[in-house]
C-alpha cells in the first residue's frame, strides 16, 4: 500500500498541470454547490423561525395567521425540495470532474500492482479532498452573499443577517453532506468505468436508455394525483415527499427523452455543426439532462407558483403574500439558474478537456474555431430550447383556460424571466471558450 | 519529388514517372524553407532552426516519404507544407500561391479544400458513426448531408469497410479505424494528403494493409501523398524517401512508379 501511495502521490505530482484545470472546475462546483445548499437551508430556517408551529400543532383549527404562516413554510420545503436536487447533482457533476482523466494514471497504478481496492480508496479520498476544499470555499461564499440575501423582503419585512446565519452544526452537516455526495457520485462512477491494468475500455455506441423510465414518471404523475390532489389540506412532509419522487421521476425520464430528441435531430441534422451537436446529445443524454432538466422543471414549478391568484387580502399579511410568492418564485429561479449554468459550464469544459485531440484534429483538418464553437452552443441550446419551452408552455396550457384570473403583466414577467434563465446557461457555454481555443490551436 | 539542398548528399534525382500531361500547377512547391521556434515554442530562438533552408518539390499524384530521427524536423516539414504552421523563412507554393503568405483563414479553407490529413491515432470523433465521421469535412464545407453521405459511403466498398458504416470508432480495430481516418482525408478530393506516423499505432501486417489503401486511393484520386514515418516499411510504399536531419534534407531518392508496394 505504501508503495502505491508513493507511486500516486508522485505521478499525481507529474500530472498536476494537466490536472489543474479540472481540479479547479471541480472545487468551484464543488463551492457553487455547498454555498447554494446553505443559503436554501438558511432560508428554510429563517421561514420556520418566523412561522413557528403553533403550541397546538398543525392539526388542530388554526387562527388565519397560522394558517398563513404555515403556507410560507410548505412553500419554503417545496422550493428547497425543487432546489437541492439539482445542487446535489451538481456535486455529482463535480465528483465525476474530479475522478475523470485519471485513467492513464488509475491503469499505470494497476501495472505496478495496485489492488483495484487501492486504487479506488486513492482516487475517493482525492475526490473527497476536492470536495472539502470546495464545500469550505462554498462557505466562504455563502457568507459572502448572506448580506445580499437579506435584502429580500418577505411577510412585510426584509431578513436580518441572524436569521441567516446557520448554527454551526448544521454548516457541519451541510459540508459533510457535500463530501458524503462527491464519495458516493465518485464510487458509482469508478464502478462503471473498469479499471483494468491495460486502462478504460474504448467508447462504444451508447446503451440506449430504457423505456421503463417513462413508466416510472406516470406512476410518480399518478401518485401526485392520487395521493396529494384528493387532500383538502395534505399534510407538509406529504407534499414534500411525494414532490421529492415526482421531481426524481423527472429526471429519470428527462435523460430518455433528451436521447430520443438527440437521436432525432441526428437523423435529420442538416449542417455539420447540428449533426455534431446531436450526435453529442444522443451519445451522453444524462449528462445533457444534468444540464437543462433542473431549470426545466425550475419553469414549471416557477411558472405555476409566481402566476396563482391570490384570493383578496384580508389582512395585512396576506396582502405580502401575492408580492412574497412571485418574489419566491424570483430566488429559486435565480438559485437554479445560476447552480445550472455552473453544471453546464463544467460539464462543457470538461468535454473540451476530453477531446483535446479530437478538436486538435478538426482544426488541423480546415474546421474553423467558429464552427467548433456553433456544434458546442447548438449541443446545450437544443436540448435547453426544449426542455424551457415544452416546461413553459405546460404551465401556460393548464394556466391559460383562467385567463380571467391571470395577470397578463405576470405571464410576461414569466415568460422573459424563464427566457432570460435559459440565456444564461446558454451563456455559461461561453466560459470555456479559451479551452476550445487552446485545444484547437494547431501552431 | 525533388528538393535541393546544398547539404544533401544525394542530387535531386529526374523522376521518370513524371507524366506530362500533368499540370505542374498542382505540384507542391518549398523553396528555402526556414522555420525557427520562438522562446515560446519547443526550443529557445538561440537554438538551431527546425528547418533550415529546405528546398522540396511534391509533384501531382507522387507520394513521398519523410523520414529521420527524432527531432530531426520532419514534423516540422510536414506542418509547414500543410499550411499549419507558418515559416520563419521561404515560399510554400501551392496552384500559384504562397501559402506561407496567406491568412490564417485562408489556410484553415485552404486545408479544408485542398489537403487531407491522417494522423497516427486516426482521430475520429468518438461519438459519430464512421459514414459521419467521413461525411464531417464535406458537410463542414457546406456540402448537403445526403450528398456527403453518399460520397462517403462510396469510399467505403474500396477500403474493405463495407458493412461497417454505422460502427463507432470505439468497436472498430485499429486498421479499421485508420481506413476509416484515410476515407476522411480522401472524401473531399484534396490536392495532397498529409500523414503523419499512420501507421504508428499498428502491427506490420496492418501497416501493410493500411499503406496499401492510402497509397492506391491517392494514387487513384490523383492526390499527392506526403508521409511522415519512423519505419522504412512504410516509407517503401512511396515513390520517395527524403531524409532529414537537422532542419535539413540528408537525402532524397525518388523510386520507380512500379516499384512502391514493393515491401509486401
Amino acid at each position: 500500500m505504501r508503495a502505491a501511495t508513493v507511486l500516486w502521490w508522485r505521478l499525481r505530482r507529474a500530472g498536476a498541470a494537466d490536472n489543474r484545470v479540472p481540479g479547479v472546475l471541480a472545487v468551484v462546483s464543488f463551492a457553487v454547490a455547498t454555498a447554494a445548499l446553505l443559503v436554501c437551508v438558511a432560508g428554510l430556517a429563517a421561514f420556520e423561525a418566523r412561522n413557528p408551529t403553533p403550541p397546538g400543532g398543525l392539526d388542530g383549527p388554526l387562527t388565519d395567521e397560522a394558517a398563513l404562516g404555515n403556507l410560507y413554510v410548505t412553500l419554503a420545503w417545496v422550493a428547497t425540495t425543487c432546489m437541492v436536487i439539482p445542487i446535489l447533482t451538481l456535486g455529482g457533476v463535480a465528483a465525476r470532474l474530479a475522478i475523470a482523466r485519471r485513467d492513464q494514471r488509475l491503469a499505470a497504478l494497476r501495472l505496478a500492482g495496485a489492488t483495484s481496492g487501492q486504487v479506488t480508496l486513492m482516487t475517493l479520498a482525492e475526490a473527497a479532498a476536492q470536495a472539502l476544499v470546495g464545500a469550505l470555499c462554498g462557505l466562504v461564499l455563502y457568507l459572502a452573499v448572506l448580506p445580499l440575501v437579506a435584502r429580500l423582503s418577505f411577510q412585510g419585512r426584509p431578513f436580518e443577517l441572524r436569521e441567516l446565519v446557520l448554527p454551526l452544526g448544521q454548516v457541519l452537516a451541510v459540508v459533510a453532506a457535500v463530501v458524503v455526495v462527491s464519495v458516493l457520485s465518485g464510487a458509482s462512477s469508478l464502478a462503471r468505468v473498469a479499471i483494468s491494468p491495460l486502462g478504460v475500455a474504448a467508447r462504444t455506441s451508447p446503451k440506449r436508455l430504457s423505456v421503463l423510465r417513462l413508466l416510472v414518471a406516470v406512476a410518480a404523475g399518478a401518485a401526485w394525483v392520487l395521493v396529494i390532489t384528493p387532500m383538502k389540506e395534505p399534510q407538509r412532509m406529504t407534499i414534500v415527499v411525494v414532490l421529492g419522487a415526482v421531481i426524481l421521476a423527472v429526471n429519470a425520464v428527462g435523460p430518455w427523452v433528451v436521447m430520443v430528441a438527440g437521436r432525432i435531430a441526428a437523423r435529420l441534422a442538416p449542417t455539420a455543426a447540428t449533426l455534431l451537436a446531436a450526435r453529442r446529445i444522443a451519445d451522453d443524454p444524462k449528462s445533457t439532462w444534468r444540464a437543462v432538466g433542473a431549470l426545466g422543471l425550475a419553469v414549471a414549478v416557477v411558472g405555476f407558483t409566481s402566476l396563482a391568484q391570490v384570493d383578496e387580502p384580508r389582512t395585512p399579511l396576506e396582502a405580502y403574500l401575492a408580492d412574497d410568492l412571485g418574489t419566491g418564485a424570483l430566488v429559486t429561479l435565480v438559485i437554479i439558474t445560476i447552480v445550472g449554468a455552473t453544471s453546464t459550464g463544467v460539464v462543457q469544459a470538461a468535454r473540451v478537456l476530453d477531446q483535446r485531440e479530437q478538436y486538435r484534429a478538426l482544426a488541423l483538418a480546415g474546421t474553423s474555431e467558429g464552427s467548433l464553437h456553433r456544434a458546442r452552443a447548438l449541443e446545450v441550446a437544443l436540448p435547453l430550447a426544449m426542455t424551457v419551452v415544452l416546461s413553459a408552455g405546460f404551465v401556460l396550457v393548464l394556466m391559460l383556460p383562467f385567463t380571467n384570473a391571470i395577470d397578463t403583466a405576470l405571464v410576461v414577467r414569466f415568460v422573459v424571466t424563464s427566457v432570460v434563465a435559459g440565456a444564461v446557461v446558454l451563456a455559461s457555454v461561453l466560459a470555456s471558450r479559451s479551452l476550445v481555443r487552446a485545444a484547437s490551436r494547431v501552431a | 519529388m525533388s528538393h535541393h539542398d546544398p547539404t544533401a548528399t544525394a542530387a535531386p534525382a529526374p523522376d521518370p514517372t513524371r507524366d506530362p500531361a500533368q499540370d505542374p500547377a498542382r505540384d507542391l512547391v518549398a523553396r528555402d524553407l526556414v522555420m525557427t521556434y520562438g522562446r515560446s515554442g519547443r526550443s529557445s530562438a538561440a537554438g538551431p532552426p527546425a528547418l533550415g533552408g529546405v528546398d522540396v518539390t511534391v509533384r501531382a499524384g507522387e507520394s513521398v516519404a519523410v523520414m529521420g530521427p527524432s527531432g530531426s524536423g520532419k514534423t516540422t516539414l510536414l506542418h509547414v507544407l500543410a499550411g499549419i504552421l507558418r515559416p520563419t523563412g521561404g515560399q510554400v507554393l501551392w496552384r500559384g500561391r504562397d501559402i506561407a503568405r496567406m491568412s490564417d483563414r485562408e489556410r484553415t479553407v485552404l486545408r479544408r479544400r485542398d489537403f487531407g490529413f491522417v494522423f497516427q491515432q486516426g482521430m475520429l470523433l468518438p461519438e459519430l458513426p464512421a459514414i459521419e465521421n467521413v461525411a464531417l469535412p464535406l458537410m463542414l464545407d457546406g456540402v448537403s448531408r445526403s450528398e456527403a453521405s453518399g460520397r462517403a459511403a462510396a469510399l467505403f466498398a474500396p477500403l474493405g469497410l463495407a458493412g461497417l458504416e454505422k460502427r463507432r470508432p470505439g468497436e472498430l480495430s485499429g486498421g479499421q479505424a485508420q481506413r476509416v481516418a484515410i476515407a476522411r482525408a480522401l472524401v473531399a478530393r484534396p490536392g495532397v494528403v498529409f500523414a503523419d506516423e499512420p501507421t504508428g499505432a499498428l502491427d506490420q501486417t496492418t501497416s501493410a494493409e493500411v499503406m496499401q489503401h492510402l497509397t492506391r486511393l491517392a494514387a487513384h484520386t490523383g492526390a499527392s501523398l506526403v508521409v511522415v514515418t519512423h519505419d522504412e516499411n512504410v516509407a517503401r510504399w512511396c515513390h520517395g524517401v527524403l531524409r532529414v536531419r537537422d532542419g535539413r534534407i540528408a537525402t532524397g531518392t525518388v523510386a520507380a512508379q512500379a516499384s512502391p508496394g514493393s515491401a509486401r
